[in-house]
């Protein structure tokens, strides 16, 4: 960074940082809860608004931290992801119908920003005279990034099967984000809950894929295709919920017991001895059968106990890798200039170490699918005709056999969703194999 | 360091985890209400009416420390880990049900090391080369597909459709000459495989054989896995030594390369794994055991948590809890004897 800081830009930064994390807070509400402020914005329960909010909130949040930084090609990500913004927004509302409010709030605060970094106050700061000049200087600068960028790309499309991990996994995000187009909720016997199956009748008797139900129905009569759907959904949602708090707990103890040692570090390391001391499924069955009838709703349980299950992985991990990178010579540099303790995590020691719990995460989007499927299979997971691939197939347990003449004859009612529950997994699993072959420095230059 | 002090070292730093473990189910059950917690020290389902006597009697209105006592002394020293919902101890279901799984552990864990040292050796000696890629293939399966779909999808293809390996422990007719009185059929150990090859009834043993190919083929497929991508990388590293391109410049042909020299430093490694296998075999015996409804203790405690019946799933826990760290202490200790490098760093 070159020059001081003005002062209308460390403001107009914190505003759009502020903005955006409530407007990403709001799309994450909103995908789990509901929307939150119904009476403010209306018309937001439509399947795709929580991804608008969430998008263009992290876009708020990158442009607010680059122009507070200053650092190299900060001025030229700001200004593009600011024009893209404008565009979005001018674009979406047509589609969505979301609030004026919010939409002139952003717009003029878009505007606002783009205005202010044309001025050479703002553009001194990035450390070029006009915008002209700041652009070239930072086109060199930002040579060396471009350069890492590209052969980034290149080693991922190297190997193929990495392609295929982003493409199902991609696929699957897709079929979370248009499961209300692709299987349109609505029908009386869901009871106004998208995610509960709808079921035309009570008959145990499999029915065979038909034009009212693509994949046939399930014992219930459950509508296959519609829980496959919309079990992408809940598979991504228990997955990222699972793996995100579990890193989220992993990430505060590992910092803490890596960065301060000592007896603290023994304390927390033994707590983490303890848990993995079970194995995982099996633990998380005797706290789901003791959350249940404390007045847990069974999902919630499950969740929560996986969640117990799952941080002491990525508390190791996380340990492991800050004291790794602890002591290496930028550390040291880092510190010899007077860094704080906080700067030192998060600008030098996290981003060094996070390749491997990035990698760690994806893989783990898999396995904890995984074991919810198998706890959903057990009998442990949510109740029958929720949306879930473990669950139907729980109920095809008892039409595995077919019937004397036609052994094969309800292959449907197990075969489709466990494809789902296996292709997903693998989805996640090769992304996170090639994720490790790509990001990890110890690997990439092999 | 010695090998001795090792192993003491070793056994007292376990101790406390095994402590540990066992304070961690105590707190998970301190959720409950006393009326809840109490199935848990029932011995006689004649016991229920007094419940309020017996949670008296083992200290529930008291002090947590002293509900820890009580319960540590019964799970110890009476061996009391409470009763199920149809009454019977769980203890005692447990060690009836323990031969169940212990007959497709037996056959299962020799099978997965085999097939991961073997496959993960040749994998990492022939890089890239169709066994390699065919290793890769088993790995994605084993970490992708549910063990559960796949065991009903063997179900469907090898009994209802050519009705080779059927599901259960026993046959129809094995079952009714074993609860016949009067039969010769003696039981020894309570592995049917055993038990039938000494009591010489061949047709009970082939019975019983075309039980478990199904569950240990789930089980072993599916957990090798690990093990093969294990067995390979540390194949992989250790053929990057300088020993192996020092081996190789003197001559050796690439079998006696890879046998003699490679392989043996390969496998030090993979046997931490084993450990892990444990924890991964009693996971799938779990879920195998529910599908192929093989009467084990997974089963059991599968069915027991369905129904919400809590001393037999807290059992489950503890047991394998202590089965799974007890092992991990003897691969430890093992890895220490073959590396002397272990015990002295």
């Amino acid at each position: 960074m070159v020059g001081e800081r003005p002062r209308g830009l460390s403001f107009l930064a914190a505003l759009e940082l502020a903005l955006s994390l409530a407007q990403l807070s709001f799309g994450v509400l909103l995908f789990f809860t509901g929307n939150p402020l119904p009476g403010l914005f209306p018309n937001l329960d439509i399947g795709l608004a929580w991804l608008v909010f969430v998008g263009l909130g992290a876009v708020g949040i990158v442009i607010g931290y680059y122009m507070w930084s200053g650092q190299a090609f900060g001025w030229l990500v700001a200004v593009s992801l600011a024009v893209a913004d404008l565009v979005l927004r001018i674009l979406l509302p047509v589609m969505l119908g979301t609030s004026w409010i919010a939409f002139t709030v952003f717009v003029a605060l878009d505007v606002v920003i783009l205005y202010y970094l044309r001025k050479p106050s703002a553009t001194a700061f990035f450390g070029g005279q006009g915008a002209r000049d700041v652009l070239r200087k930072q086109r060199v600068e930002m040579q060396p990034q471009l350069k890492e960028v590209g052969f980034t790309l290149r080693l991922a499309r190297k190997s193929s099967l990495s392609i295929i991990g982003a493409a199902i996994v991609l696929f699957y995000v897709f079929l979370a984000v248009l499961a209300p187009i692709l299987a349109p909720p609505g029908d009386i016997s869901q009871g106004g809950d998208p995610m509960m199956i709808w079921h035309h009748g009570e008959s145990m008797i499999p029915t065979a894929p038909n034009p009212v139900n693509p994949f046939g129905t399930s014992q219930g009569q459950f509508d296959i295709y519609y829980g496959c759907i919309w079990g992408a959904r809940s598979a991504l949602r228990l997955g990222i919920l699972v793996a995100g708090g579990s890193l989220l707990i992993g990430l505060l103890i590992g910092i803490v017991a890596a960065y301060y040692g000592g007896w603290m570090d023994e304390v927390l390391m033994r707590l983490t001895d303890i848990v993995l001391a079970f194995p995982g499924l099996i633990l998380s069955m005797a706290l789901i059968v003791v959350l249940v009838p404390t007045g847990f709703a069974r999902l919630d349980a499950v969740m929560l106990s996986l969640t117990i299950v799952g941080w002491p992985g990525y508390a190791r991990l996380i340990r492991g890798e800050i004291l790794r990178v602890k002591n290496e010579d930028y550390v040291e540099a880092a510190k010899s200039v007077g860094c704080s303790d906080i700067r030192i995590i998060t600008r030098h020691i996290l981003p060094n170490s996070i390749y491997a719990v990035l990698i760690v995460f994806t893989l783990d989007m898999g396995t904890i699918v995984l074991a919810a499927a198998a706890l959903s299979f057990l009998g442990l997971g949510a109740s029958v005709g929720y949306a879930d691939w473990g669950q139907i197939i729980a109920l095809s347990i008892n039409w595995i056999y077919g019937n004397p003449a036609a052994p094969f004859a309800y292959w449907f009612t197990f075969i489709i969703p466990g494809l789902f529950i296996s292709t997903f997994v693998l989805g996640w699993n090769l992304l996170g194999d090639a994720l490790r072959d790509v990001l990890d420095p110890t690997l990439r230059r092999k | 360091m010695g090998l001795r002090t090792y192993v003491l070292r070793r056994l007292i730093l376990a101790i406390p985890v095994l402590l540990g473990a066992v304070i961690l189910i105590f707190a998970v059950l301190q959720f409950l209400p006393p009326a809840q917690r109490v199935s848990i020290y029932i011995t006689d389902p004649k016991q229920a009416k007094y419940w309020r006597d017996i949670a008296q009697a083992n200290g529930l209105f008291d002090p947590v420390y002293v509900q820890f006592y009580y319960w540590l002394r019964a799970l110890l020293v009476e061996r009391n880990l409470g009763i199920d919902q149809q009454g019977i101890g769980v203890f005692t279901a447990i060690m009836s049900r323990l031969p169940a799984t212990v007959e497709i552990v037996m056959y299962a864990a020799p099978i997965i090391i085999f097939i991961g040292l073997t496959l993960g050796v040749r994998a990492g000696a022939n890089k890239d080369k169709p066994i390699d890629q065919g290793s890769r293939i088993l790995a994605i399966m084993g970490t992708s597909l549910p063990s559960f779909w796949f065991g009903i999808v063997l179900l469907s293809l090898f009994y209802a459709g050519l009705g080779w390996f059927p599901p259960g422990r026993y046959g129809q007719e094995v079952l009714k000459y074993l609860t016949t009185p009067g039969t010769p059929w003696r039981t020894y150990t309570g592995l049917m495989t055993i038990d039938s090859i000494i009591n010489q009834d061949w047709w009970i043993l082939i019975d019983s054989a075309r039980h478990l190919v199904l569950p240990i083929t789930v089980l072993s497929l599916l957990n090798s896995a690990v093990m093969v991508r294990v067995t390979r990388s540390s194949m992989l590293e250790s053929l990057s030594k300088d020993y192996i391109t020092a081996a190789k410049a003197k001559g050796l042909s690439k079998n006696e390369v890879v046998n003699k020299h490679a392989r043996r430093n390969a496998l030090i490694p993979a046997i931490t794994i084993s450990g892990l296998m444990i924890a991964g075999l009693l996971t799938g015996v779990t879920i195998t055991e529910t599908v192929f409804d093989m009467g084990g203790i997974g089963q059991y405690a599968a069915q027991s948590a369905r129904i919400l019946d809590i001393p037999p799933v807290i059992g489950y826990a503890l047991l394998s809890a202590v089965l799974f760290v007890v092992s991990n202490l003897i691969v430890d200790i093992l890895y220490a004897y073959i590396d002397p490098r272990i015990r002295l760093g």
